[in-house]
């Protein structure tokens, strides 16, 4: 009896470790990826996204649907030459247009953020929800377009991961991925495990069908650029708490695990078991984007020159305390 | 004259360097950096203020007030006559605090302080003198703050359930009402100047 309770619990804890698992599907052919290595940007890439000047929005704007979930409201619009953006307005429009160029400078995937500020909607007025950024006439200071009918990306339904548990857990670029979630801050760390449309976890499939890839992402950038920490101290947006935490970015190195100051919704998943061999694999790549390369994507991201030399000052610093662990496998509060 | 020439020459490249060197103030967060609260924000926001050590500090310093000034005169002096008015100015600000952020909600009004970033005294004094009786809305602009001008005269009024004759009555909620926006006031000027290492205590 005691024999089948063993075996039965064994065979629960089993099942149990199953459902978290990845359980995105994954076709034969599917190439997978989370990472490639990176081209070398051009200032155009940091002034108008990787996805080039020429997919920027373009005047009149027409809204399309309206999306009162989530903590920010959005709306779909048309561009002039028909694209579709989804707009979104308030606190996240810096951190998304920067981070957003940031992350993909390191060859991460995430959908281009543009800025566009001020401007009008048409057609708003049946909308609701979003009256607080958008007067009636369709007018608004400043939003975030970001690109919804891209031609190299495809979002999959249903493609949510676990940051705990996932086919990349162990490698370099995995790690990677989690310093620079930790490196802009980004606390809004919700994964599959959060269900499917919370999730800022997701896959795309490029539409290439001779080079058929599944990428793996973390694709919402809108929660950086402030102080990480509960659901009390968190901010976004805050270059002075930005500036603030940056100092304690690094906490020290235990062994070969690099121990970060770093709290978000998913502070463990996050944190552990970054080597500095993931470091020394992530600094060539932190090192090839420039002080001025930074100030231009702030400054597209309509950073004030104040904000800018805040955010940006905080940032390299944050990046040459990477570096110094990856020099020399040690951490001195010095390295700051 | 040729001496005004030497100084000014020598004083022009300093000054430049001074321009340049200049350090930007990142210890801040000033108007510019105002970005509206989310809902959630809101929540942590609300829930800050009621708890967190400055709600204490600031129901002790206006009981304190409430005890120089022997109001009501009828909660006597001593430690048990502060007790009372700390429970009074603590169960005031607790319900002025809930109907500010409720009708702020509802407003699409933000109440929070931001250092001005002006430069000039008489700027920033004005700013900060200002700002209790203004409030933000989610595109930036600032009108009168109908939340906060609501929740103070809520609170002062609900608070006359439980106040002794001599400062019940429709006076005497006035007089609250002036007291919590003058002390509303005085902290948000000493916000706008307080040295650094006060700048916790005050948020």
């Amino acid at each position: 009896m005691k024999r089948l309770l063993v075996c039965m619990l064994a065979a629960s804890a089993l099942g149990f470790g199953q459902q978290s698992a990845d359980r995105v599907a994954v076709r034969q052919e599917d190439r997978v990826v989370l990472w490639s290595a990176p081209r070398a940007m051009t200032p155009q890439d940091w002034t108008c996204t990787l996805a080039g000047c020429a997919d920027a929005p373009v005047p009149p704007f027409r809204a399309v649907k309206s999306d009162a979930q989530g903590t920010t409201p959005k709306i779909l619009v048309r561009d002039a030459r028909g694209r579709t953006f989804d707009a979104k307005f308030g606190s996240k429009v810096i951190p998304e247009c920067f981070s957003s160029r940031f992350v993909a400078a390191l060859g991460y995937t995430v959908e281009p953020s543009y800025y566009v500020g001020p401007g009008t909607i048409r057609g708003i007025e049946s909308f609701h929800g979003i009256k607080a950024y958008v007067e009636p006439n369709g007018s608004f200071l400043r939003a975030r377009f970001q690109l919804r009918d891209s031609r190299e990306l495809a979002f999959v339904k249903n493609g949510a991961w676990s940051l705990a548990d996932n086919r990349f857990r162990g490698t370099p670029e995995f790690a990677g991925l989690r310093v620079v979630l930790m490196l802009l801050s980004n606390w809004d760390t919700k994964d599959a495990r959060d269900g499917q449309q919370e999730s800022n976890t997701g896959t795309f499939r490029s539409p290439d069908r001779g080079h058929p890839e599944l990428i793996y992402s973390f694709f919402d950038w809108g929660s950086t650029l402030g102080r990480w920490g509960g659901f009390m101290d968190r901010t976004r947006s805050d270059c002075s708490g930005f500036s603030l935490e940056t100092p304690d970015f690094i906490k020290g190195v235990r062994g070969n695990v690099v121990e970060w100051g770093y709290i978000g919704k998913r502070t463990r998943d996050v944190t552990e078991n970054i080597t500095v061999d993931d470091l020394r694999w992530l600094a060539p790549f932190l090192e090839r984007i420039t002080p001025a390369e930074i100030r231009s994507g702030l400054k597209a991201s309509s950073a004030t020159d104040r904000q800018t030399a805040c955010w940006a000052g905080a940032l390299e610093n944050r990046i040459r305390q990477i570096e110094a662990v990856a020099r020399t496998g040690r951490y001195w509060a010095s390295s700051r | 004259m040729k001496i005004y020439g030497v100084l000014l020459a020598l004083a022009l490249p300093v000054c430049a360097l001074q321009a340049q060197t200049q350090p930007v103030d990142c210890s801040q967060r000033t108007a510019e950096d105002y970005v509206p609260m989310t809902r959630t924000d809101r929540a942590a926001n609300y829930i800050r203020g009621l708890v967190f050590p400055q709600a204490f500090f600031y129901a002790g310093a206006l009981a304190g007030i409430d005890q120089w000034m022997d109001r009501p005169k009828e909660w006597g002096e001593g430690s048990l006559g502060y007790e009372r008015r700390y429970g009074n100015a603590f169960a005031r600000d607790l319900i002025g605090t809930s109907l500010q952020d409720g009708f702020a909600l509802g407003l699409d009004e933000d109440n929070r302080y931001f250092v001005s970033g002006e430069e000039g005294f008489g700027r920033r004094l004005a700013y900060a003198v200002t700002s209790p009786f203004l409030a933000r809305h989610s595109d930036g602009r600032r009108t009168l703050s109908f939340s906060a001008l609501g929740g103070v005269a809520g609170a002062s009024a609900i608070q006359e359930i439980w106040q002794p004759r001599s400062t019940s009555g429709a006076g005497n909620a006035a007089i609250e009402f002036g007291l919590t926006f003058a002390f509303r006031v005085g902290l948000d000027v000493a916000r706008e100047f307080a040295p650094r290492p006060f700048e916790g205590l005050l948020k």
